[in-house]
């Protein structure tokens, strides 16, 4: 990326002596162009005449010297349209003065194209010179016009940007160190943004706003409702389209000058190569270990600068990998994956909207920061923010690791791999299904739901008190309604975090959270969990969770406690006679299979 | 001679919630090695966080801390335990 682009602009003040500086140089450079380009006599004159006019018009920039001179012969309105002609380009110049003093230095930077200032003044006037010989004959004609092509050329900063985008760019042109330098870089740019989720929206929303040339977002996913409070470049009404083209859409509608491509494939080890090759940059926006190893891999094989950007509840991270030859890369970081159980995901930890938004928006910082060629703050740097308590900590990184299976100088992963193996679980952000406990300690939502039945609980808490109005033969019933009745009737407790058991529970269940589960001693587990003692009792105790997957560590759990202690601190409880299972599926098999009205999430 | 020294310990993303608290402090061994460091943290003072060490960072007053260094604190050192985050 860096090769092809013009050199930073110089960090002197002085743009006057510079600019004048600049000019003297072209006209010089020029003459000696078009020297060499003619040796014919024409050719020669003209550039005496050239030179002449040239020199007065940079020097002292007045009317005669910019303005063709009034030939005796031409009648009035000629002179009239002349006269128009002459306060017009008088006023242009003006106003090109101006802008260029308001521009600075940067303003006279070179388009991408053209290398120096001798350069962009030759071509034009070559090009000029070429039109003008095949349509005028005259001289004076000729040299007039190229005087006033290449004056004009020099008055208006000589750069690569239309007046369109003078003006849709203008607040950010005026910002030092970017500049219009820094815009012809972004316009000319491409970048590939994976992920079109919480992180990808407002990445991609303002680097389409700020106008990089080419947008690449990767998604395989379509949009849902539950998206819709953190990923705020989708819509209502794109519920259920592919996130690639609402995403699309979205953009255009904010910048319809850009370029958009939609890769709406799963990021693959065959797909990622092929995809990444045509971008500059790469920008992690991804959910899941796997497919962050991936986008790692791929941008080291194809020596692109990687933004990286991730979160969860109210934390978020932020790392520029491989810019630089001594930018370390994901692996030199985290070279060992995390346990698949042990990553919580956005679907299951959740995570606040301005979290995703803030990281977002700063990957795109960075990302318009390598494109202007400002330098990457968090190169080699890992900002950690915490959005709770409202603290940006940033860790300084190592440096590429000696060791780094993939950018070391002994790389063992020299082709993409299969990631889904390297990291144990898949790209799908969903909760893995445990299997830890064998079919006779489970059981189905559907046999849950007639075993409750059976012992008379109702569905719902509504029915439950309707019931109990029934009973009361239209007695006022108290709000604050005790169901101690229905929970002495089914033993069922809810492993989830109290955060979870408020959105929604069945009304039988009593709230335990695991990691309270986990911390009780026995007395407080049998106390707690009201273990039968009596012979009579009824043996069955359930639990349930969200997805079916802690309410399984909770049955292992209590079985295996109780067979430990329990039997020797508390001899009536007979743990042979106890039937302690888990609900197959939890709430979300609930919602799908028995009462649709369940509230999901 | 290493003395002993109150530092405070930061948890970070899986870190923090296998800890349930954000932030901690502990009185550790002024100098040690990295691996003497590690077994502390994750074999000693936080067993809750035996199962994320290979994939957590750790890093002292906000440097990284490699294989083969040397750790040196001070009192009030900020010890962070930094596993990755893979949402987004």
């Amino acid at each position: 990326m860096s090769d092809d682009c013009v050199p930073g602009p110089s960090t002197c003040n002085n743009g006057d002596d510079e600019k004048v500086g600049e000019l003297k140089e072209e006209r010089n450079s020029e003459t000696v162009l078009i020297k060499e380009e003619s040796n014919e006599d024409k050719m020669k004159r003209m550039n005496a005449l050239l030179n002449r006019k040239r020199k007065k018009a940079v020097e002292t920039p007045s009317e005669s010297s910019i303005v063709p001179s009034i030939d005796k012969e031409e009648d009035e309105g000629t002179k009239r349209r002349r006269d128009e002609a002459r306060q017009k380009i008088l006023w242009e110049t003006e106003r090109a003065k101006e802008r260029a003093e308001r521009m600075g230095p940067q303003g006279w930077v070179r388009p991408k194209s053209l290398n120096t200032n001798k350069e962009f003044l030759s071509r034009t006037i070559q090009s000029t010179l070429s039109r003008m010989q095949k349509r005028d004959r005259d001289d004076k004609s000729i040299i007039r016009s190229v005087i006033m092509v290449v004056l004009t050329k020099t008055m208006h900063a000589p750069h690569s940007l239309s007046k369109e985008q003078v003006g849709r760019y203008s607040r950010q042109l005026l910002v030092a160190d970017f500049g219009v330098t820094g815009q012809e870089r972004l316009s000319s740019s491409s970048v590939l943004i994976v992920g079109a989720g919480g992180l990808g929206c407002p990445c991609a929303t303002y680097l389409a706003a700020a106008g990089v040339g080419t947008i690449g977002i990767v998604d395989f996913d379509t949009v849902s409702l539950d998206n819709l409070h953190r990923q705020v470049g989708h819509k209502e009404k794109n519920v259920g389209k592919k996130k690639t083209e609402s995403l699309r859409d979205s953009l255009h509608e904010l910048n319809s000058s850009i370029h958009i491509n939609c890769h709406s494939v799963v990021l693959d080890r065959h797909s990622a190569l092929e995809i990444f090759k045509g971008y500059d940059v790469i920008v992690d926006c991804s959910d899941n270990p796997s497919t962050r190893y991936l986008i790692n891999d791929a941008s080291i094989l194809l020596n692109k600068p990687l933004v990286s950007g991730s979160a969860l509840r109210w934390e978020g991270q932020l790392t520029v990998y491989n810019y630089g030859e001594r930018c370390p890369c994901y692996r030199c970081v985290f070279p060992v994956p995390p346990s698949p159980h042990l990553v919580t995901n956005c679907a299951e930890g959740g995570v606040l909207g301005p979290i995703v938004g803030t990281m977002g928006s700063l990957q795109a910082l960075e990302v318009i920061k390598i494109i202007s060629q400002s330098g990457a703050t968090y190169a080699g740097r890992l900002l950690l923010f915490d959005g709770q308590s409202g603290k940006m900590t940033t860790v300084n990184l190592r440096e590429r690791s000696p060791k780094c299976a993939v950018c070391g100088p002994h790389p063992t992963v020299t082709e993409l791999i299969d990631y889904d193996v390297f990291c144990g679980s898949g790209v799908h952000d969903k909760t893995p299904d445990l299997k830890v406990l064998s079919p006779s300690e489970r059981v189905g939502v559907a046999e849950y739901a007639m075993l409750r039945k059976s012992r008379g609980v109702c569905s719902s808490i509504a029915q439950e008190i309707e019931g109990r109005k029934d009973e009361n033969e239209g007695k006022s019933v108290d709000s604050s309604i005790d169901l101690s009745l229905s929970q002495s009737r089914i033993r069922l407790f809810d492993t989830r975090p109290p955060c979870e058991f408020a959105i929604a529970s069945l009304p039988e269940a009593t709230n335990v959270p695991l990691d309270r589960l986990k911390n009780m001693s026995i007395d407080e587990l049998v106390k707690t969990l009201k273990l039968p003692m009596k012979k009579d009792e009824d043996k069955d105790v359930f639990f349930i969770c969200h997805r079916g997957n802690d309410s399984q560590l909770a049955v292992r759990l209590l079985g295996e406690r109780l067979t430990n202690e329990g039997e020797t601190i508390h001899s009536d409880i007979d743990t042979n006679q106890l039937r302690i299972r888990d609900v197959v599926g939890g709430y979300q098999a609930w919602a799908d299979i028995v009462d649709d009205s369940f509230p999901v999430y | 001679m290493a003395t002993p020294v109150e530092i405070r310990v930061r948890f970070f993303g899986k870190a923090r919630e296998l800890m349930a608290c954000e932030e901690t402090r502990a009185t550790i061994p002024n100098t040690m090695s990295y691996q003497e460091l590690k077994n502390l943290i994750f074999h000693e003072l936080y067993i809750d966080l035996e199962s994320i060490e290979s994939a957590c960072i750790l890093a002292v007053d906000h440097t990284y801390l490699s294989d083969h260094s040397t750790v040196s604190l001070r009192p009030y050192s900020e010890v962070a335990i930094i596993p990755p985050l893979s949402g987004g």
